[in-house]
């Protein structure tokens, strides 16, 4: 059984004109979309900024109420829970944030920024067992343990993250939500970070979630990866074959899209056109299908449906393959 | 003769606490129709080079030392406001990462760019500088360049805001475009998007451009050379097919090292310790406490950046 | 409510973190505003004392080799020889016999030997009375000397203006937090009441309430608190609508912590801008309305001393040009320390520092 199910996740934000006015506008900010994660294994959630992969990530930490769908956290949907069982789970759960600058509360010292969630959820007895506690997490992330009274502003983003990520194991989850965790950091850390990832799910057998939207860094730690257009996954593959045999039109336009650090190599690019913009009430269609290079006026009409390449790999397309390149 | 010539720049930055070389002893030039790479992290001094140039940091806190900043011949660091106000926007343009707060957010798009062509060319009339930014505005590809030029900055979108920068940075035709990380804050189609406009751009009219950035990615794809700079100095200068086929500085080195490659899976390199402090330099070397290939003098001394051959110098005392 | 003072001792022991610190620094560099904190505490602690410093009754009585100390207890008459039902009155007691040179009884008036609702009477002359060496500042009305009343009046303004101010606060930012955190239909609602709040003019309603319920310290107190939080309301409601968004609190809710505790642990700590800068120029409008009562007859009830009583009593007898000149001028002099003050408390808060560009 996965550890974490996703099924018809939806999350819909209302466009009010007015204060009285019912709205029958929507955002579809995640429209639809199911995946789901072993123990102890990554999946990479991938997308440009709008797509609604940061949205999905709140969504499953129920830090936004998602407007449909079912999330089964070992086997039970998480939003029937009630208050009392959604503390229990903040133990199982866990988010490291994008910008490790806000993420930390500039008036707390890292003991408090850390230990918070032991002394809440009675994980240990008193303060003394808290700094004992947060100081083996603070090695664990590879930070001194003599930084417990220390503030935020002292540290570097790099460190900043690690202490966030050390308050995200604090709980002892087993699924840890991490939301563009490197996108802020400069490259050298960047790698670092990853690395310390890799390291800490090995050890503790935890399943992320790595959301990103740069597919370089997704493929180095994920297991899967999906990709996320507008709300919607237009293909998800494991990662090896999503990078061997992209399918969607948008993932061969986002692969040929990352500069590669090698003039020599002048890639064959897929042009997309035009810009990202929010459509208002898409009922059917593509939601690529404006910006895609082949598409034509049935990918506009019909309703589209997952295409199982094989038991792993699909892909929201009814045109994959036969793209022309530049 | 190079169009533009740092020589021996340093910045330092003092404030009550302490007093911060953010730019130390930088030299390098730009030559003409030559796009320069400006690479580093972050601290690394770069965004500070840049605004140098056009002497746009606040002195105080900053102070500017040079042997000079040479602009086709004249040391801008010695001439006047005057002068400076008559080459910025119109010979040098500078191009910023957040277009959202480089324009005016109450002002409408097209208007702020009109600024700029009146303001160097005092006798142009209305209807002709209309037309001018409409054409320019079409130029850098935007779809619909009259309901751009009557639109607010928020109404625009990302890329569509970062091309009319764009526009506005190149109304006067400069020969000299500085651009700090201008995609770095757009997603990843949008920025090739830029990229390639920003190649179309160059080619056509011969424009040089900095392009201050810390994706070597970018870099490969658009440069001819390549500056690395580390802790506010410069490390290794180079063109850049040889920078990434052979380089020199370990810290270059590392870098290429740790870009995870969707090629190759296995555990990403990552350069061991942290960027230093800007406050708290290490000794010597600055890059010695992270060098796989530290020896005795690179504790005690900064090395001198050598040429190693016509067109590469380092600044390592493995060479 | 032991279990919040516990909270509130608990995270204000937060020792004083470095962003505080470093504003604290530039307000002591700002001469102006330290001046005049520092002399504004002077003065309020120097008040606090205003019984030892100006009183009609003796700091120390030494009457047949026993020490008492009228200043702070009271003695029946007839522990000075008076009958027993008799309130000595020192003065009177200091020229008869008991007292006189050489008897070994003797008594230590504080510096300012008057009280603050002793009538004095001067030969030939009917209050007011201009300045004189003995009345440095002369006297009012009722032959009550000035110096002495303002002493006393400023201790309970400046009192009571830092009750309402303090009390005023924490009900301000507690509403305003719940606004800013929750939104919703509670902010629109709790807006609207606010607004029409608002839109009461203050001084009336104090007035006939005053004149109807009778003038009392807790009448005035409840009114003034009704209409004074209401301004740091809206500043604390705009801070926790923009810092609730922050990722440090999503990450709190994340770990399972409750909303109250968020707001007081993590939002509100960073909302103390607004709070500290409020808090002088809050302190300036309860001060002033106060006088400004006090000046209409509809303060404090009187032997109350107070400076708005005074500038009225100068209003009243223009001529006698001591008694408004130095109770405005002591206002006015309180005030603009405490305008110093804000100003400097102000600029040290303000995160940007502005430079010349060339």
């Amino acid at each position: 059984m996965p550890l974490l199910e996703v099924k018809n996740l939806k999350k819909y934000f209302p466009v009010r004109k007015g204060f009285f006015s019912k709205s029958h506008h929507w955002i579809k900010a995640v429209d639809d979309i199911s995946f789901s994660v072993e123990e102890g294994e990554t999946l990479g959630l991938v997308g440009e900024s709008g797509c609604g992969k940061t949205t999905a990530g709140r969504c499953i930490l129920r830090l936004i109420e998602p407007t449909a769908g079912k999330i089964f956290f070992e086997g039970k949907n998480i939003l029937d829970f009630k208050s009392k069982e959604m503390r229990a789970l903040r133990t199982k759960m866990q988010i490291v944030f994008q910008d490790p600058f806000a993420s930390l509360n500039p008036r707390r010292v890292v003991l408090d920024l850390v230990g918070e969630g032991l002394l809440e959820h009675k994980l240990v007895k008193n303060t003394l067992e808290q700094k004992e506690k947060v100081a083996e997490l603070l090695k664990r992330v590879g930070l001194s343990p003599d930084i417990l009274y220390k503030y935020p502003h002292e540290f570097s983003g790099g460190q900043r993250q690690r202490i966030a990520i050390a308050r995200a194991l604090s709980l002892g989850p087993s699924l840890i939500v991490c939301d563009e965790p490197v996108s802020a950091l400069d490259v050298s850390i960047q790698a670092q970070i990853i690395n310390l990832l890799t390291d800490l799910q090995e050890e503790m057998k935890l399943a992320y979630i790595f959301i990103a939207h740069d597919l370089s860094v997704v493929k180095h730690i994920s297991k899967r990866i999906a990709v996320m257009y507008l709300g919607q996954i237009v293909e998800s593959a494991p990662s090896d074959e999503l990078f061997e045999f992209p399918l969607h039109p948008y993932t061969k336009a986002l692969l040929s899209s990352i500069p590669v650090p090698d003039p020599e190599i002048k890639k064959q690019r897929v042009i997309v056109k035009g810009e990202l913009t929010q459509v208002m009430d898409r009922e059917k269609g593509c939601v690529f299908a404006p910006r895609c290079p082949i598409s034509d006026k049935e990918c506009f009409e019909r309703k589209i449906e997952e295409l199982y390449v094989n038991s792993r790999h699909y892909v929201k397309c009814i045109k994959e393959g036969g793209i022309d390149y530049e | 003769m190079n169009l533009l010539n740092i020589e021996n720049l340093t910045v330092t930055f003092s404030s009550v606490e302490a007093s911060i070389k953010a730019v130390d002893d930088v030299s390098f030039g730009i030559g003409n129709s030559e796009v320069v790479g400006l690479v580093g992290e972050s601290g690394c001094g770069k965004t500070v080079t840049a605004l140098s140039i056009l002497r746009l940091l606040p002195c105080p806190p900053a102070e500017i030392k040079a042997k000079g900043i040479f602009w086709k011949g004249r040391n801008l660091l010695k001439a006047s406001i005057e002068e400076m106000h008559s080459i910025r926007g119109n010979e040098i343009s500078i191009i910023f990462q957040e277009p959202l707060s480089s324009f005016n957010p109450v002002q409408k798009v097209g208007k702020q760019i009109q600024e700029i062509l009146e303001v160097h060319n005092k006798k142009i009339e209305n209807g002709e500088a209309y037309e001018k930014v409409i054409q320019m505005l079409s130029h850098v590809g935007i779809q619909n360049p009259e309901w751009a030029f009557e639109s607010y900055p928020h109404e625009l979108s990302g890329g569509m805001r970062q091309r009319a920068m764009i526009a506005m940075a190149l109304m006067n035709g400069p020969e000299l475009l500085i651009a700090d990380e201008p995609t770095t804050a757009l997603d990843v189609t949008i920025q090739a998007q830029i990229l390639d406009l920003l190649e179309k751009l160059q080619k056509e009219r011969h424009l040089s451009i900095l392009m201050i950035t810390h994706n070597l990615g970018i870099v490969a794809r658009i440069a001819n050379r390549v500056v690395v700079m580390y802790a506010g100095k410069v490390v290794e200068d180079s063109p850049v097919k040889p920078l990434f086929k052979e380089p020199l500085h370990p810290y270059t080195q590392g870098l290429l090292k740790s870009i995870p490659n969707p090629e190759k899976k296995q555990r990403l390199y990552a350069i061991p310790g942290m960027i230093p402090d800007p406050a708290n330099l290490p000794s010597g070397c600055t890059f010695h406490p992270r060098c796989p290939y530290v020896m005795d003098i690179c504790k005690r001394e900064f090395p001198p950046l050598n040429k190693v051959d016509d067109s590469r110098a380092v600044a390592c005392w493995l060479y | 409510m032991l279990y919040f003072l516990k909270y509130v001792i608990k995270e204000l022991e937060l020792k004083l973190s470095p962003i505080t610190l470093k504003r604290l620094e530039r307000f002591r560099k700002n001469s102006l505003s330290y001046a005049s904190f520092l002399i504004l505490i002077v003065l309020y602690v120097v008040s606090l004392f205003a019984d030892f410093i100006a009183n009609d009754k003796p700091l120390v009585v030494f009457y047949k080799n026993k020490i008492y100390f009228p200043v702070l207890f009271f003695y029946p008459g007839d522990t000075f020889g008076l009958g027993k039902s008799d309130i000595p009155n020192y003065k009177e007691l200091q020229k008869r016999e008991p007292f006189r040179e050489g008897s070994g009884n003797f008594m230590i008036f504080p510096p300012i030997p008057y009280g603050y609702n002793e009538s004095l009477f001067f030969e030939g002359e009917n209050p007011p009375t201009p300045p004189t060496l003995k009345n440095l500042l002369g006297t009012d009305d009722r032959g009550r000397d000035i110096l002495t009343r303002l002493i006393y009046g400023y201790r309970i303004s400046f009192s009571f203006a830092l009750l309402i101010t303090a009390a005023g606060m924490i009900i301000g930012v507690m509403i305003g937090a719940l606004q800013g955190y929750y939104g919703g239909v509670l902010d629109i609602s709790m807006q609207r009441f606010i607004e029409i709040i608002s839109a009461l003019p203050f001084l009336y309603i104090i007035i006939i309430i005053s004149s109807s319920l009778g003038r009392s310290f807790w009448v005035l107190f409840l009114l003034f608190i009704m209409f004074d939080w209401i301004g740091i309301s809206y500043f604390i409601r705009s801070e926790f609508y923009k810092l609730r968004e922050m990722p440090f609190v999503e990450a709190s809710r994340a770990l399972g912590i409750g909303d109250g505790k968020i707001m007081f642990r993590h939002i509100l700590p960073n909302a103390l801008t607004p709070i500290i800068t409020f808090l002088p120029f809050d302190l300036i409008g309860a001060i002033f309305s106060l006088s400004a009562l006090d000046f209409l007859g509809f303060g404090l009830p009187p032997p109350a001393p107070s400076i708005g009583e005074l500038i009225r009593q100068g209003m009243n007898n223009i001529s006698s040009y001591w008694l408004s000149l130095f109770p405005a001028g002591f206002l006015f002099f309180i005030l603009l320390l405490i305008a110093f003050v804000g100003e400097g408390v102000r600029s040290a808060f303000d995160p940007r520092d502005y430079h010349k560009m060339e």
